[in-house]
This record gives C-alpha cells, sequence and structure tokens, in this order.
C-alpha cells in the first residue's frame, strides 16, 4: 500500500493541483487521475500485507505457540513418537526376546528399565507397547471422527427419514454394553496374538463415534442456511458435492479438535481395557497389559510398573495438552491464548492529536473568535 | 446552559493479534439537554467503540484515554462499580437487536422494573406499575397484561419499544441509540424513531443517535459527527453538514446514497476503496487513499478539524450535480446570510421547518487540507467524484411489452401449514406466503419487489429457483414451465437463472478460494479446465476484481468485493436471470453505490432481466424499472418505477415511501407523511376483505358504508391510470409522499 502511494503521488506535481482554481470543469480532470490512482491503492489495500493481515493458518499457529503448555505437549509426543518408531530399531532387546541369564533384574546398563520375570526387556517392551497405544489411538480418534462425519452430515443434510434411521442407529448404539463387545470380540474371536490389537482398534472406533456425529449434525443443520449451500444447490450441485466441498471443510476445525482430542480418549479406554485383560491379547504387550503386569509387584518390583506407567501419563498428558491447544487456537473467542495487554509502546503519540479539538460548543467558539479579532 | 455530556481528546486502543487497534483518536463533542447528535460513519470507523467508551463498558484490556463528562462529573477512570450506578439511570442505551437485549427468560415488565429497582428505593409493587405506566407511554396496547408477557411474544418494532420504556425508566440525562432502527422494517422504522423522539421529548435528556443511515440522521438530528478511521472528520449542525459539507468523505457519502425522491439513470458517484485498516493506518489522512483530490500532504499529514471558512456569497460552481431545487435555494441564501459574518461559526442557522429544534449555532468544522478550497469553489460530489459511464443497453428502445418474457409467474400460490402438538402433529391451519401473485419481467427489465418482511417477497424468489411445480399457479422462465420440466431440463434451465445473496459473509464459503467459488458452477456443469481458467479471470475482471485476487480467500476481501465476488459466481454460467436477494443491505453506505453500479452496468452489457428484492426503496427507484409493492402475500401496486413513486395510489405503498427517511433535512421537514400504526397481522389469520384494511389509515377516514366493502370485498387488481401502473384498492386515490 504505501509503495504504491509513492508511487502515484511524485506524478501529481503540486503545481498541477494549483492551478485547479477555475471550478468544476478542471476539478473533474484532476479527478479522474487521481481516482485511477486511488483504484489501483485500494485494490493493494484489501490484499494480505506482508506486515498487516495474517492468513488464518499462521493465526492459529500464533495462537497455538503462545499456549507454552501445547508447546511442550507438542514436543513431548513428537519425542515419544520417534521413540516408538525408532526405539526398536536401535535397542538390542527386541520385546519378545528372552534374556534367560537374567530374570527380574532392576535397570542396568544392558537393559536400562529392567526385566520381566520372564527375562523379557522392559524397555522394548514399553516401546513397542507405546507404539501400540499410540497406532491405536490415532486410528480410533480418526477413523471414529470419519464415521461421525458420515453420518452427521447425511442425516443433517438429508433430513426426514435419512435422518430419523441414522439417529435411530446413534440411540442405539449408545446403550450397547460396551464392555461385553469389547470383551466378545478380542476374546471370543480366537483373536489370539497380533489380530487382537486392530479388533480392538475397530470395536473402539465403532463404538465411540456417536456422539461426536450428533454435534456435526447439529453443526451441519446451522450451516444449511448459509447462502453458499444455497447457492450450490441453485447452481445444481450434487448433494454429495456439496457435503464434501462445502459442509465438511466447514467443520473442519471442531473434527480436527475431536481428533486431537479424541486420541488421549482411545489410549485411555484402550489401556485400561488392556489392563483389565480385555484388549490387546499376550504375546503381544501394550502399555496397558505391561502395567497390568507390573501393578501385582509394584511396591518390590517397580520398575515394571513404573516405567510403563510413567510414559503412558506423560503421552495422555501431551495429547491433552495438544488437543486444548489446537482447540483454543481455532476458538477465537478463547482467552486461554494469552490474554493480550498493551504496553506503553503501543501508544502512538503521532496519532494523537496535539491539540485539543474544540467540542461542539458556541460559546467557546464565540470567545474564541473574539480573542481572534482582539489579536 | 452547560454541556450534559462533554467528551474531549477521547482515544480508545485495544490490543489484537496484529498490534494495537485505535478504534477512537480524539473524539470531542458536547452535547446539552434536549439536543441530539448523529454519529455517522462505516462500520469500523469507531461510532460503537465511543458509545461503549462512554458508558464505560469496555474490556480492562482496552485503554480508554482522553475525558468524558456527565454534568460536569468525570466518567472516564471510574471503577466498574461506580459506572454502573450510573449505567441505567443516568445513562441509558438502546440497542440496535432489541431481541438479543432483552433476557428471554423474564418478562418484560419485570425486566423495566428490574432497572427502576436497581437505581431507586422503592417496593416492587411501585417499580410494576410504574413499568406498566411506561410500556403504556411506548404505545404498547393493553400494557398491564402485556407486562407479563415474555420477549420472545413481541415483535421486532414492540420490542424496542420495550428497550425505548426501559431507557425511559430512571429520566435519564443521556440516551445512546446504538443503530435503534437497522433491523427494523422500514414502517416500524418510522414509528420507532417518532417514540425516540417523543423518549426524550419526555425526559429532556441529551441522545446521541448512532446510525449509518444518513436519512434518519436528517429527520431526527440536531448535530452530526461524521466519524472515519476513529476521528472525528466532520462536525456541525445537520443543516451545514447536509447542504454544504466540507470533507470530501462526507461529500462523498452524501453523494452516493441513492435518492428515494429523484428519478436518476445515471451511475452514481463511486467512493473508491475500503476503510483502512485500524491497527496499520497509514501516515497522514486516513481517507487519502480514497480520495481523489488528495495532495501529496495529505498523504504525510493528518490534518486537524478546523473551522470551515466562510462560503462565497455565491457559489461559483454551479452545484450541476442533482442537488435538488429546494437546496440549491437554501445555499443560496445560507451564503448570503453567512457572508457579511467573520466566520460562520457564530452565523444562525436557518431553520425552515416545522420541527421545534432548539439548534443553537455550532461551528462547522472539517478535518482537510483543502476544505478552504472546497468551500470557495463549492465543490460537491460529483465535481470530486468519478461517475462511471452505463453502456447503453440495445434492447432500450424496444417497448418492453415487445420484449421477451424472461420470467413469467401467474396466480402462484405458496401455503405453508401450521402444525400443533409434540408427538402428533395436527395440521391446524396454513399461511398464505405467496396468495395469487402475477408477475412479469421482461429481457433486460428489472422488477423491484419491495414489502415489510413476512409481505412474501422472500418466499416468490425461493419458489422461483426452486425451478419445481408450485401448488398453484405457474412459473415459467424463459419460456419453460417449470411444472413440466424433466430432471435434466431443469439442470439445464439452471444456468440460465442464478442468484445473488444478501449477507456477502454467508454467501461465500469462507474456506474456499476466490477461484475455486467462482469456478464453482462451471465444473458442476462440466466446462473443461483451460475454459474455466480463462472465464473466471475474465469474470474476476468484469466485476472489478484483479486477477491476482484468484489465489486469494475471501477473509480478505471487504464486503463490497465480496459481493462482487458472489455477483461473479453467477455470471459464471451466462444466465439471462438474476434473482437478487438484497444485494448491497449489508454494505456500508459508501461501498454500496459500486455495487449497485456494477448491477447496471452488467444488466446493459448482457441483457439480464433482474428480480430485486430490497427493503431499500431508494435503492429500487435507482435501479429498478418495475416496482411491485408485497402486503401478506398479495401484490397491492405494481408499476413503472416512476409512476408508482411519484404517484402512489395504494395507503400502503404511500406508507412506505414515506417511512424512508431522505438525506436531505430541509426536504425531510417539509414532506408529507403517511403513517402507518402497528405491525403486520398474524398471517395465519389475515383480515377479512381487503388485508390491509387493519392497519389503513385510508380506511379510517372512510364512512361506514364505504368501509363494509373493504371488509367484505377483496380489491381486485385495476389500472391505475398512466400506461403501467395497477393497483388493488377499492378506493384508490393519488397522495403524493415526496
Amino acid at each position: 500500500m504505501s509503495e504504491n502511494t509513492t508511487g502515484t503521488t511524485p506524478g501529481r506535481d503540486p503545481n498541477k493541483d494549483a492551478t485547479i482554481v477555475t471550478g468544476s470543469a478542471s476539478a473533474a480532470t484532476a479527478t479522474s487521475s487521481a481516482t485511477d490512482a486511488t483504484t489501483a491503492g485500494a485494490a493493494d489495500a484489501t490484499a494480505p500485507k506482508k506486515s498487516g493481515r495474517l492468513t488464518r493458518g499462521q493465526l492459529t499457529w500464533r495462537r497455538f505457540l503462545r499456549n507454552k503448555t501445547a508447546v511442550v505437549g507438542a514436543i513431548g509426543i513428537l519425542i515419544l513418537v520417534f521413540m516408538a518408531v525408532v526405539g526398536p530399531h536401535l535397542s538390542y532387546w527386541k520385546y519378545l526376546d528372552i534374556d534367560t541369564a537374567n530374570f527380574l533384574q532392576p535397570p542396568s546398563s544392558n537393559h536400562l528399565f529392567g526385566t520381566t520375570q520372564a527375562g523379557r526387556d522392559v524397555l522394548a517392551m514399553t516401546l513397542h507397547g507405546l507404539s501400540r497405544s499410540l497406532l491405536i489411538g490415532f486410528f480410533v480418534a480418526i477413523v471414529s471422527a470419519l464415521i461421525a462425519t458420515l453420518v452427521g452430515t447425511t442425516a443433517a443434510y438429508f433430513g426426514g427419514w435419512v435422518e430419523r434411521i441414522l439417529l435411530w442407529l446413534i440411540d442405539l448404539l449408545l446403550i450397547v454394553p460396551f464392555f461385553l463387545i469389547v470383551a466378545v470380540v478380542t476374546k471370543g474371536f480366537d483373536a489370539s496374538g497380533n489380530a487382537a490389537w486392530v479388533m480392538l482398534a475397530f470395536v473402539l472406533a465403532i463404538l465411540g463415534w456417536m456422539v461426536t456425529a450428533r454435534v456435526v449434525r447439529s453443526m451441519t443443520q446451522s450451516l444449511l442456511n448459509k447462502e453458499y449451500i444455497l447457492a450450490a444447490r441453485y447452481m445444481g450441485m450434487s448433494s454429495g458435492g456439496i457435503i464434501v466441498r462445502h459442509i465438511v471443510p466447514n467443520i473442519s476445525s471442531l473434527l480436527i479438535i475431536n481428533i486431537a482430542l479424541g486420541v488421549g480418549g482411545a489410549i485411555l479406554s484402550e489401556t485400561g481395557l488392556s489392563f483389565l485383560g480385555l484388549g490387546v491379547q499376550p504375546p503381544d504387550v501394550s502399555l496397558g497389559s505391561l502395567i497390568s503386569q507390573g501393578s501385582r509387584m509394584a511396591t518390590t518390583f517397580p520398575w515394571i510398573f513404573g516405567f510403563p506407567a510413567i510414559i503412558l501419563v506423560i503421552l495422555v498428558l501431551c495429547v491433552n495438552a495438544v488437543g486444548d491447544g489446537i482447540r483454543d487456537a481455532l476458538d477465537p473467542t478463547s482467552a486461554s491464548g494469552g490474554v493480550l495487554t498493551l504496553t506503553d509502546e503501543d501508544e502512538d503519540e503521532s496519532l494523537v492529536p496535539t491539540e485539543v479539538a474544540i467540542p461542539l460548543d458556541a460559546e467557546d467558539a464565540r470567545e474564541r473568535d473574539i480573542r481572534k479579532a482582539q489579536a | 446552559m452547560s454541556d450534559v455530556l462533554n467528551v474531549r481528546n477521547l482515544s480508545v486502543t485495544f490490543p489484537s493479534e496484529d498490534g494495537p487497534v485505535r478504534a477512537v483518536r480524539g473524539l470531542s463533542f458536547g452535547l446539552r439537554k434536549g439536543e441530539t447528535m448523529g454519529l455517522v460513519g462505516e462500520s469500523g470507523s469507531g461510532k460503537s467503540v465511543t458509545s461503549l467508551a462512554v458508558m464505560g463498558l469496555h474490556a480492562p484490556s482496552a485503554r480508554v484515554r482522553g475525558s468524558v463528562t456527565l454534568e460536569d462529573e468525570e466518567l472516564i477512570g471510574k471503577t466498574d462499580a461506580e459506572m454502573s450506578k450510573i449505567r441505567g439511570k443516568r445513562i441509558a442505551m438502546v440497542f440496535q437487536d432489541p431481541l438479543s437485549a432483552l433476557t428471554p427468560v423474564y418478562g418484560v415488565g419485570q425486566q423495566i422494573a428490574e432497572t427502576i429497582l436497581i437505581h431507586n428505593k422503592v417496593s416492587k409493587r411501585e417499580a410494576w406499575d410504574r413499568a406498566v405506566a411506561l410500556l403504556d407511554d411506548v404505545g404498547i396496547p393493553d400494557a398491564a397484561e402485556r407486562a407479563k408477557a415474555y420477549p420472545f411474544e413481541f415483535s421486532g418494532g414492540m420490542r424496542q419499544r420495550v428497550m425505548i420504556a426501559m431507557a425511559m425508566a430512571n429520566q435519564p440525562d443521556l440516551i445512546i441509540a446504538d443503530e435503534p432502527t437497522t433491523a427494523l422494517d422500514v414502517t416500524i422504522q418510522a414509528q420507532v424513531m417518532d417514540l425516540l423522539a417523543q423518549a426524550q421529548h419526555d425526559t429532556g435528556a441529551a441522545m446521541i443517535l448512532i446510525t449509518h443511515d444518513l436519512g434518519v440522521v436528517a429527520g431526527s438530528c440536531d448535530f452530526v459527527t461524521v466519524m472515519y478511521a476513529g476521528r472525528a472528520v466532520e462536525q456541525g449542525t445537520v443543516d451545514e453538514i447536509f447542504s454544504h459539507a466540507a470533507m470530501p468523505y462526507t461529500i462523498g457519502l452524501l453523494g452516493t446514497v441513492p435518492r428515494l425522491d429523484q428519478d436518476s439513470t445515471d451511475a452514481l458517484p463511486v467512493l473508491e476503496g475500503n476503510p483502512p485498516q485500524m491497527n496499520a493506518l497509514p501516515p497522514g489522512c486516513p481517507f487519502a487513499a480514497r480520495c481523489p483530490i488528495a495532495l501529496p500532504i495529505c498523504h504525510t499529514t493528518e490534518p486537524q478539524l478546523q473551522d470551515v471558512p466562510a462560503r462565497p456569497i455565491k457559489p461559483m460552481a454551479a452545484p450541476d450535480h442533482g442537488y435538488s431545487r429546494a437546496e440549491v435555494e437554501a445555499s443560496e441564501t445560507n451564503g448570503a446570510a453567512n457572508a457579511p459574518a467573520p466566520a460562520p461559526a457564530g452565523a444562525p442557522v436557518t431553520n425552515s421547518g416545522d420541527r421545534p429544534t432548539t439548534t443553537r449555532a455550532i461551528p462547522h468544522r472539517a478535518a482537510c487540507h483543502r476544505v478552504a478550497e472546497i468551500v470557495e469553489h463549492g465543490w460537491g460530489h460529483a465535481d470530486i467524484f468519478e461517475v462511471p459511464d452505463l453502456p447503453i443497453p440495445e434492447y432500450s428502445a424496444t417497448p418492453r411489452l415487445e420484449r421477451d418474457a424472461a420470467l413469467e409467474i401467474t396466480q402462484l400460490e405458496k401455503t405453508f401449514p401450521l402444525l400443533k402438538g409434540a408427538l402428533y402433529r395436527r395440521h391446524v391451519g396454513e399461511v398464505h406466503a405467496v396468495d395469487k401473485i402475477d408477475l412479469d419481467i421482461r429481457e433486460g427489465e428489472t422488477l423491484g419487489l419491495v414489502g415489510e418482511s413476512g409481505s412474501g417477497k422472500s418466499t416468490t424468489l425461493l419458489q422461483v429457483l426452486d425451478l419445481v411445480k408450485p401448488q398453484a399457479g405457474s412459473i415459467s422462465v424463459l419460456g419453460h414451465d417449470t411444472a413440466t420440466l424433466t430432471k435434466k431440463e431443469r439442470k439445464e434451465l439452471r444456468q440460465h437463472i442464478q442468484v445473488v445473496f444478501q449477507d456477502p459473509m454467508a454467501a461465500v464459503d469462507p474456506r474456499l478460494p476466490v477461484f475455486d467459488i467462482i469456478a464453482e458452477p462451471m465444473e458442476v456443469f462440466g466446462y473443461g479446465k483451460e475454459k474455466i481458467e480463462r472465464r473466471v479471470m475474465e469474470l474476476l475482471k468484469l466485476v472489478g476484481l484483479d486477477e491476482s485476487h484468484a489465489n486469494r480467500y475471501p477473509q480478505h476481501f471487504s464486503g463490497g468485493q465480496r459481493q462482487r465476488i458472489g455477483i461473479a459466481r453467477a455470471l459464471a454460467l451466462g444466465p439471462k436471470v438474476l434473482v437478487l436477494d438484497e444485494p448491497v443491505s449489508a454494505l456500508d453506505v459508501s461501498i454500496q453505490a459500486g455495487v449497485i453500479n456494477l448491477l447496471q452496468e452488467l444488466q446493459g452489457k448482457f441483457g439480464l432481466s433482474y428480480l430485486l428484492v430490497a427493503h431499500d426503496l431508494a435503492v429500487i427507484r435507482h435501479i429498478a424499472d418495475r416496482v411491485a409493492v408485497m402486503y401478506l402475500g398479495q401484490i397491492v401496486e405494481i408499476g413503472d418505477v416512476t409512476e408508482v413513486y411519484e404517484r402512489p395510489q395504494h395507503p400502503y405503498t404511500q406508507a412506505l415511501i414515506s417511512a424512508i427517511p431522505i438525506p436531505d433535512p430541509a426536504v425531510e421537514r417539509a414532506r408529507n407523511r403517511v403513517v402507518l400504526q402497528g405491525d403486520l397481522p398474524n398471517p395465519a389469520n389475515p383480515p377479512s376483505g381487503c388485508k390491509f384494511r387493519t392497519r389503513c389509515p385510508l380506511f379510517t377516514t372512510l364512512t361506514t358504508d364505504e368501509q363494509k366493502r373493504c371488509v367484505d370485498e377483496q380489491p381486485a387488481m385495476r389500472s391505475g391510470g398512466g400506461d403501467d401502473h395497477r393497483v388493488a384498492c377499492h378506493y384508490a386515490r393519488v397522495v403524493e409522499v415526496l
């Protein structure tokens, strides 16, 4: 903007303006040349300026960064994911390996987190359990958000019978006995070993989308009154097209928040179920089953219980901190991004008028005129 | 007499993500008992921030500097608890949206009584009685009963009356009315403005009227402060400002408003550009970037508010820019009266109207480096601002009846069922939203549809846009009867009829870049990639946007530019008919003109037919060729726009036109008024015979025999004289209201 005005003003010679004294005709010529300049200037004024306006992404990012807890959480998750992915390749012991020389040994240079009764390396098991928990957490959060979006938008968009049937399905799933189904699926289906965690993830996803779907539905209903949806309808766009192109992007912040907060919930469900023996089945390990194993001897051999428990707590704290951070960053009314305050540097003296403008007061003005006349 | 309210050098700064926002920068004014000052400006100019600063309602993070005194008591720096004793008692506020300003869970009488109880030592009984008396004062019928009712049981206008009663409750010294009529229909607006004046008269309070509607200011204010980018850029008496504005922004604002009382085929002068960002104000005059007569100094030094010098005895340049004759005369007499005085500051202001004003003389001040030149040459908006040329449409020579019909509606009906019961929904009646209307729009023609909310305008639009078989009657678009269309034909026809919506914020998807928004209809119709690319660039240029804007998101554009994006999208498929649903009502005054010009230019270029719904009758007069007035689902008057405006025959049309204030104090005061009483009746149970008779000002003047006909017989459309003018009233007669 400023380059623009400085670019055009030198062309407007002050002498030329001084010639506009004979009335409207010459004023009009000056006007037209000036208008071109202002048009160009105005077009630029609305452009996202380098220093001025921020894009939505930048703004969200800045608000997120201001939330220190969330930043720490994000760093924590990155470290944990790195450990879960790279750790097993670096460590000498694999989680199924049995070190027959070391049973129930406390942490040492050979086994950093110690070993279990069966001589398995607690570090390797914890890292494996961490990757299981992370996988299940993200998978469940994403899949249940997808189902929720599909059901919620469809129900709201089409209304009528479609909506009624889908709402009925939601209500039905909400009253289904959760534990029973998980028990049947993970134990009953002879899903021994590695298949159990996949089954568990699916069950958690299938039973975890209903509340979100209801929220999605009501958000979609409010979007349906927006004129751009009407416009799309009146240009002949198909229903699916409208949902994918206009509705889903506009509820995406809700979905992102749901996914972020859902990861923590899913990890806790998984570990809880595994702890009770309903989730991940041996010989596979997850943080939950590991904690369960260790809890029996937590006081005497604390490393089997302690390390996975600490990792779990850190993971869940980090995930929730990030989820909260994303929610606050996306919600413009939230003040947890930090309340902005003005500093003295914000006071720009050049813009504050030096002379006090005289108010609408005749006496004042008359007095002043008299004084002027006297002078 | 001293000032009730004195604001000196008020400044308000907010923190924001993008740095401090200087929302108000050094505003000063004083107001005395019984005076009204209009605070005018575009959104974001600092009007509402000023009123909140006076009320002490800013968040603690905002920095408020300067001085606000109420009867010599300093308000800035008072704690919230101290301010609470003043708010509601000595300063009262009337808000824009009366629904959200009233608590939905308490009855209105209780809410008024509450304001009395907080500030006075009275019993509950006394407070209640006083609340009922106040409701009665503000014209709520059957006040004792209605005081027990909840806000949702009142119409918008009635709720605003309740708000005014609440404001009056403690005999305040100052009433702040923040856009009090913006959310209301024009007929209700007139009632509310009258009531506000009454309330002010009864309480003797000073009033600040915040509004963007220059007509409202002309009709009800003594003084005007025009704000731009947080500063007062012009201050003066209402007559001075409206007839001799001296700051280019004010001149532009006044010039770009279409006039209800003037026929015009020309384009409106355009105030280019947008107000500056308040967090990144350029140095110099904030208006310089939009000002066609800006000098280099304007970009470096911000002008202070200064006295406007005396006008020369005879305006040197004849005001050839459409000022009415009355105004020219007024300017001459004023000029003559002012000439001998050393400064116009002390000059008496002529009060030609019958309004009993206490207008004292105040200095006319403007913040502009070139104010002396502007006054000396008497520059008006046509001298300063560019008036674009409109193309002359090819078909303009062909009489309308010889042109092809773009849209024909015959005996269209649409009813909505009224259902009752929670478990089993019983059908208890129906609402005739649209009741047997006939319309036709020819090629290249614009038909304006006006009426209060609830009159069936929007239902008519949606019926047309749905392109399905109507409940009764028929709709024919470009010769295709919508009742007989197959699914494929209907999609094909959609190319030819497109829509532009009211709200530029809601009309474009905020998540899509502009390119995708405009390309959308072409993608739906399977255009090739290259063709879309070419066409989008073409459309952007056509609506006055830059090709480089294609990759930006709607949030980077102002309201006016978003509306242009919406128009580009509607034009993408090369339609023949555009349905415009309040296309400019959500835009700031200075932005409106550009969009109106664009619509007219496009119509001339492509021979488009417009079906235009607007509540602003001035806009309709400017754009439309013909106008149809709707009341409770029926058309009561239809015809050529000049004919209908100049010689309205239906009492409803007369009332609608006279309810719109004209932005010219002299004309406004001298107008003949037809005032409408009450609200729209319940559409589920409309009156027998003529639906309008319950509110008809003519009906009350008829003899009993004549009235009987209105009660028993529904008036049919008949010719109202003139070539193209039809009216549905038994006793239609011309009443000129302009």
